[in-house]
């Protein structure tokens, strides 16, 4: 026990920590090209354990594909950080005007890294998507989180949404709704996926074949590409397949499925994609989905977050009873709406370089019986019920406003923990520089 | 006599700097340096002549000036005036940088000719460039060199060619008085005729024709000028601070009736360039700038011709390099003498490098860190300040040195940076904030300052240990003690930036952390000041184990400064081929190269090392 004190308390143990803590980010942030700051922080910063792996892409990568260094991930080192630190503090601490410093420091950093933990287990962010024009819009959406939704408008009201997490359903599981006469049964899910009329993108990859088979094309594909394109093709043309992988294999085959909705009246079709970790894409899962009654199944439907524009929507039926089913990026409701008046893009004289974005529009809460007008610009957020909404983005040539949706509990940590580590360095130092030059003054 | 050194080391610094407020000298009697004051307005800021040309020129040729064929320089405004009244002179001037020799292959040419082109030289194969740049990667990170050199090209090519048409109309430059004359009467007549069109009467065809295709062609010139020569017109205009380009100007007279009196002098001024007649060019320069003078920002316009001329950073770039070698004599020739001169020199460079901050801050309005090229000028700056105060605390000629390096050495980073355009262009959007701007990227660019100098003090101990006599165990005991306080002074500015960093991140986007690469950056200095600090305290390592891991902070903070930067721009490659890559690999193998010399036994140490251990 004695041992295991000593050891967690030693200075070894921090340079160690520290010196691992430099090497995580490092290797993290390199990581960040290949998988996006959002997934590198999942695999890096968030975990227990992270492993680095040589890229591919990389000068000698033909010699050292298959090297990997596996570093402590980020939860571990500041769980063991915060350790050392308390069990050095018991170890060495001897109360002293001069330690004060040194106290304020540690007292701030561990503050500062148990913020990090509820940072990481409590932060969520959304985005809300008004238009200049539009309706107020009262919940933003969360491109990571995928919902499946039953919605039933029967009531001239109001809707009746039951929502389900993409995350319950896997291939072959089977869900009673409560509350609902009805239950699920997934065949299929697939993370990221483009879905379609077979006939369009049948004719897609025929025009690129066509394309890259011209001597003076500017799409150049390998032999490898060819045949996997190749493939696709073939699996798309076998009028069976329903849901057909990233290299052409058949995934799921429609025989034996009573096929409904835009799968049975467009033939459309699933196309799997590997899954995108760019910043600004979103994964598109798709999910073959069948529904029974109480008594027997009443067919399969196949669902997207990328049905959307033109494509009709789906609906159950059961006896007098109607739902719209639908796959979406998931929906987080506020108990107040935003309503975009106005989305400002200023330009510097002359130029491209933007000078200013800002969205000016209108906070109405039936809650508090607030109504008022806000502008959202730059640097410039607004705060409201515990969010923090910020010009992120815009589209539709100037006319549709992005504002990210930020929600952080925690957000108060930092500012106490930087304080104190702040003032902490500046006494300490202070003390040292005095005494460093009391010292010179006094030996000539 | 050593009374006097210092003064016969400070003197010719001295007179070098007051070089600089000679007035420029041109060969011929025109008034080429009032051409090179006219505001102009470009990137959304209004400037001298001068600088805009310099900044094209920069782009194009990768220099502020014109080696000419038969020797001696052309000066950027004065090219630009080839450029734009005498283009059959300005297209024979090899101004086009290639160095690819596949690019150069393209062209059916040998490396060997040289890498200045001069516009009728590449004219034979623009067809080829055209469509080798339609053809190359999407993704600039992911382009061959061959493919970026073409872009490259590309680029310049247009850059020229819109510089070309920002003066001027493009008919026959000597008669552009006739046309502006016809174009009065076009409006006048074909108004007349548009009005008549319009009310289903007959009308004067000829007329009309006339002036919808002049119109048209205006139109075609203001989407191809890339100057602003015209101040702003309409209330609005001028609220926004919006300058005309040469099309705009020219479609006043749609509302005026009248030629606007800045086009037609700059239509006088290049009847008079071409027919080389300086009287006419120096009374119509004068016109101009009575015209235009009154509606500019003149103060700083004219500053920032002075600015440019002076190049305060290139004087104290030359200052910086004479420091160091002044230095190295001193410790030759133990010769107090030199090094107070060397002392008074950097105190020089020093002041001049401030000048050179403060008037960058006044030109644009800002604080002094706005960008990359910036973050040099203000790392050394502070580098070197906080240098000069060690020397003044301990006179030993270590403090001065490192100052002078990294003077030295980030200045000539600044100066390859500045490469890419304007240094003092408009802040984008997210980074429009003044008082970010002067809290956060001040605090961490000293941070950088501070570990860069405790690096450079730890090289200097390496060195002059292993190579020289003259590390004593005083010495080491002194520069230990230096690279500790300023150790000290990095940590906490780096810890303070970085969280005013995440300060500025909560209060723009509602969270503190979001582990970008810049931030990682940042993070991984501070981890390293706080590893270096507890080695220090355990006594985990010795003076010469806590030099070397000074050492090591260079490598760190490359990574945060530059190597982020790199990432960042595009997300599937790290740029291999970039030669700002290549000088960071190699900075970062010189700094592991110092280390393994700095472990070296020391029985292989020319200063005697053994009594330099205690503390």
């Amino acid at each position: 026990m004695r041992s295991l004190f000593l050891f967690f308390s030693s200075l070894w143990l921090t340079i160690v920590l520290l010196a691992l803590s430099i090497l995580l980010v490092f290797f993290g942030t390199l990581d960040q090209v290949h998988w996006g700051i959002y997934e590198a922080q999942k695999r890096y910063f968030e975990t227990l354990l992270a492993v680095w792996h040589y890229p591919p892409q990389w000068p000698l990568a033909q010699y050292l594909k298959g090297f990997w260094i596996p570093l402590p991930g980020g939860y571990l080192l500041g769980a063991l950080l915060v350790i050392n630190l308390l069990c050095a503090h018991f170890r060495y601490f001897r109360p002293h005007i001069r330690k004060t410093g040194i106290v304020l420091i540690h007292g701030g950093v561990v503050l500062l890294i148990i913020s990090g933990f509820l940072t990481s287990w409590l932060q969520q962010e959304s985005q809300m998507i008004l238009s200049e024009g539009g309706p107020p819009v009262h919940y933003s959406i969360d491109y990571r989180a995928y919902e499946l939704v039953l919605i039933d408008r029967s009531n001239p009201q109001h809707d009746s949404v039951t929502t389900i997490p993409l995350a319950m359903l896997y291939d072959g599981g089977e869900l009673e709704l409560p509350g609902l006469p009805l239950a699920l049964r997934t065949h299929k899910v697939v993370e990221n996926a483009g879905i379609g009329l077979r006939s369009n993108i049948i004719k897609h990859y025929e025009d690129l074949l066509a394309m890259a088979r011209r001597p003076d094309s500017p799409v150049q594909f390998s032999a490898r590409e060819m045949a996997s394109v190749e493939r696709i093709l073939a699996a798309m043309r076998d009028s069976n397949a329903l849901v057909v992988g990233t290299h052409g294999d058949v995934l799921l085959d429609k025989r034996g499925l009573q096929l409904r909705g835009f799968a049975d009246r467009m033939d459309g079709v699933v196309h799997q994609r590997p899954p995108t970790f760019k910043e600004d894409e979103a994964n598109m899962p798709a999910v073959v989905l069948e529904i029974s009654g109480p008594e027997h199944s009443l067919g399969t439907w196949v669902l997207s977050t990328g049905l959307v524009g033109d494509i009709p929507p789906q609906f159950v039926t059961l006896g007098d009873q109607e739902w719209e089913i639908a796959l979406r990026f998931k929906r987080r409701y506020h108990p107040f709406s935003l309503q975009l008046l106005k989305f400002s893009h200023d330009r510097y004289p002359g130029t491209d370089i933007p000078r200013n974005f800002s969205s000016l529009v209108v906070i109405d809460n039936p809650q508090t019986g607030e109504h008022r007008q806000t502008l959202i610009y730059m640097n410039h957020p607004l705060r409201y019920e515990g969010l923090t909404f910020y010009q992120a983005s815009f589209a539709d040539e100037d006319t549709t406003s992005i504002l990210q949706v930020v929600r952080n509990p925690g957000w108060l940590a930092p500012y106490i923990a930087i304080t104190l580590v702040g003032v902490g360095m500046t006494v300490q130092f202070m003390i040292h520089l005095i005494g460093y030059l009391g010292r010179r003054r006094t030996t000539p | 006599m050593n009374q006097r050194i210092p003064f016969l080391i400070f003197l010719p610094g001295l007179l070098y700097v007051l070089s600089g407020f000679l007035p420029p000298r041109h060969q011929v009697d025109m008034d080429i340096d009032g051409f090179s004051r006219l505001p102009v307005q470009t990137g959304g800021r209004v400037m001298p002549v001068d600088t805009a040309a310099r900044n094209q020129l920069r782009i194009i040729s990768g220099r502020q000036h014109v080696r000419l064929e038969e020797g001696g320089r052309m000066p950027a405004s004065q090219w630009l005036l080839e450029l734009a009244f005498r283009p059959e002179v300005a297209d024979d001037l090899k101004v086009f940088r290639i160095e690819n020799p596949e690019v150069l292959g393209l062209f059916g040419w040998d490396p060997d000719i040289g890498k200045f082109f001069s516009f009728n030289e590449l004219q034979p194969h623009f067809r080829a460039i055209r469509e080798q740049a339609v053809r190359v990667n999407p993704e600039a990170q992911l382009r061959t060199p061959f493919e970026k050199q073409i872009v490259q090209l590309h680029h310049a090519l247009s850059l020229y060619n819109e510089l070309a048409h920002s003066f001027t109309s493009t008919g026959n430059l000597s008669q552009l008085e006739w046309e502006y004359l016809s174009w009065l009467q076009a409006v006048q007549t074909g108004r007349d005729a548009f009005r008549a069109r319009e009310l289903g009467e007959e009308y004067d065809i000829e007329a009309f024709n006339r002036f919808a295709f002049l119109t048209d062609r205006f139109m075609e010139l203001s989407r191809r000028a890339s100057l602003g020569v015209i101040p702003p017109f309409t209330a609005e205009q001028r609220e926004e601070n919006h300058w005309l380009d040469i099309g705009q100007g020219l479609l006043l007279t749609l509302r005026t009736d009248e030629i606007n009196p800045v086009a037609a002098a700059y239509a006088q001024l290049s009847a008079a360039y071409r027919a080389q007649d300086a009287e006419y060019f120096n009374r119509t320069l004068a016109t101009l700038h009575a015209e235009i003078d009154p509606q500019a920002p003149l103060g700083r316009v004219g500053f920032e011709h002075f600015f440019n001329h002076f190049a305060p950073f290139m004087k104290s770039i030359v200052l910086y390099l004479a420091v160091c070698l002044i230095i190295g004599y001193s410790w030759l020739r133990e010769s107090e003498g030199a090094r107070r001169g060397a002392y008074w020199l950097l105190l020089l460079a020093l002041v001049i490098h401030t000048f050179g901050l403060l008037a960058r801050m006044y030109i644009q309005g800002r604080p002094p860190v706005t960008n990359l090229y910036a973050s040099a000028v203000f790392t050394g700056w502070g580098a070197v300040l906080l240098g000069a105060i060690i020397e003044r605390l301990q006179k030993n000629g270590v403090g001065t040195l490192a100052a002078g390096l990294i003077g030295f050495v980030t200045l000539i980073i600044a100066h390859n940076l500045a490469a890419t355009g304007d240094t003092l262009e408009m802040m984008r959007a997210v980074l429009d904030s003044n008082f970010w701007l002067a809290t956060h990227v001040i605090v961490i660019t000293l941070g950088y300052s501070g570990v860069f100098l405790a690096g450079a003090i730890a090289i200097v101990y390496v060195l002059r240990g292993i190579f020289t006599r003259g590390l004593s165990p005083e010495l080491g005991r002194s520069l230990t003690r230096m690279v500790y306080g300023v150790t000290c002074f990095g940590l906490l500015f780096s810890f303070v930036g970085t969280m005013l960093g995440g300060v500025w991140a909560d209060q723009s986007w509602g969270r503190f952390w979001g582990w970008d690469p810049k931030e990682n950056g940042a993070l991984i200095i501070v981890l390293w000041g706080a590893l270096m600090l507890h080695a220090r305290w355990g006594k985990l390592v010795g003076d010469r184990g806590f030099m070397l891991l000074a050492i090591g902070g260079n490598i760190v903070t490359a990574w945060s400064w530059f190597g982020t930067n790199m990432l960042g721009i595009g997300l599937h490659s790290y740029g291999f081929m970039d030669a700002a890559f290549f000088y960071l690999i190699a900075f970062w193998m010189s700094q592991l190269a110092l280390i393994t010399l700095g472990t070296l036994p020391k029985r292989y140490w020319r200063s005697p090392m053994q009594v330099a251990k205690a503390t």
